[in-house]
């Protein structure tokens, strides 16, 4: 559950008065996301991890131009996913999607263990996650942002650097490309 | 919602995203030199290159060996195979089985639904409503076949398996190089030595199967 907007609007308003802790909460809040999505952008976790880390810097030395009563995460994940792409890889290049080991994973229906799950493995998982890989960085990245991270389009545009309508048009590009790489009709 | 729409929520929380770093959030510090990056299969077999020659450096700190397994702490595992393979071997007879390697299975684990030979290695197969609920491979000590590596945390327990010294790793992120493929996560394992035979169970609950009556 996200936390409640009164406690987020008060941590924003504190850090904007030049309270560092309560930026640092802040940055606590939202760091999984954050670098999870400049990973995403950038396909690299050094470089996520480089971006991220600067874009706190500058988001901290930016407060005073953000927008009171404006939602922070699409704010801070614009600033982390624009260093991200500076430091974006080429085509080839970006680390590969991986899944949790089979005993993380959360028990599912039909896979009890996560020995069976190792030597049984969910052939759709790995098929999918394969597809996801041979999309266009942009592809993979609108999608992951959309729904493996679960982003709305508003944060996916501030994401990405485009407009919120460019992420449904190229969100419902890619779907198409990925169900044609999965072999299964548009 | 489409159907792959849904799948892809549901693989969203199964990736293995990267660990978040510990940020510091007011405080700039350089950024780490960019550079071209080996892959990760080259990062991998880097590693354990350095760990195999670094083993006698490592010892006073994390190598543990214990009948034919051989066991490294690290703070961070490498890549391991995200779909592993378990290559058993090629199915024998239990007879067969015991007249390689004369092992003694415990209670209830003397009834396997399938043996395996493999480069001297038996691995015998346990089931559960048609599904692997466990395997136990035995092998000889010095046949070098298992190394795993845990982390730093991982709380390695001292046990007795039927009288025989055993050690149970209970952290569900443990890398095996095991049946010949490459690493890949394990759940819990239970390892003990009898007659000079080492025996590797790996099961969620590996210390009741080999201990229970």
């Amino acid at each position: 559950m996200s936390r409640p907007l009164t406690s987020e609007a008060d941590l924003v308003a504190r850090a904007r008065r030049g309270d560092g802790d309560a930026y640092d909460q802040l940055v606590r809040a939202h760091q999984d996301i954050a670098f999870r999505t400049a990973w995403l952008v950038s396909g690299s976790a050094a470089d996520a991890e480089d971006a991220a880390q600067e874009a706190f810097v500058k988001a901290w030395r930016a407060l005073g131009r953000f927008r009171e009563g404006a939602p922070f995460r699409p704010w801070l994940l614009a600033i982390v996913a624009n260093e991200a792409r500076n430091r974006r890889r080429s085509a080839g290049r970006r680390e590969a999607l991986v899944l949790r080991a089979a005993a993380e994973r959360r028990p599912s229906a039909g896979a009890a263990s996560p020995l069976e799950a190792a030597v049984l493995r969910t052939e759709r998982r790995d098929e999918l996650l394969a597809a996801l890989e041979r999309l266009s960085d942009d592809d993979r990245a609108v999608l992951g942002c959309r729904h493996l991270l679960g982003l709305g389009e508003e944060e996916t545009a501030a994401a990405l650097g485009i407009r919120r309508g460019t992420v449904k048009s190229r969100t419902s590009r890619a779907l198409v490309r990925l169900r044609a790489e999965l072999g299964e009709a548009p | 919602m489409s159907d792959v729409i849904h799948e892809l929520e549901l693989l969203g929380a199964e990736i293995e995203w990267p660990a978040t770093p510990a940020f510091a959030p007011r405080a700039a510090r350089a950024p780490r030199a960019r550079s071209r990056r080996p892959s990760r299969r080259l990062i991998l077999v880097v590693a354990l290159a350095v760990l195999a020659l670094a083993a006698g450096a490592l010892a006073a700190t994390g190598v543990i060996h214990f009948g034919g397994a051989t066991i490294t702490r690290v703070d961070t595992l490498p890549p391991v195979d995200k779909a592993p393979r378990l290559a058993l071997g090629t199915p024998v007879r239990l007879a067969e089985a015991e007249r390689i390697l004369p092992f003694t299975l415990p209670p209830r684990l003397a009834h396997p639904d399938a043996v395996y030979m493999r480069e001297d290695t038996i691995n015998l197969l346990y089931l559960r409503d048609g599904k692997p609920r466990a395997v136990l491979t035995v092998f000889r000590e010095g046949s070098g076949i298992l190394d795993k590596l845990v982390y730093t945390t991982t709380k390695l327990r001292r046990v007795r398996v039927n009288g025989a010294p055993g050690l149970y790793v209970p952290d569900v992120h443990v890398v095996d190089f095991l049946y010949g493929g490459g690493p890949r996560l394990s759940q819990p394992t239970l390892l003990w030595v009898k007659d000079n035979l080492t025996y590797r169970l790996e099961a969620r609950d590996a210390l009741a199967l080999a201990s229970g009556g």
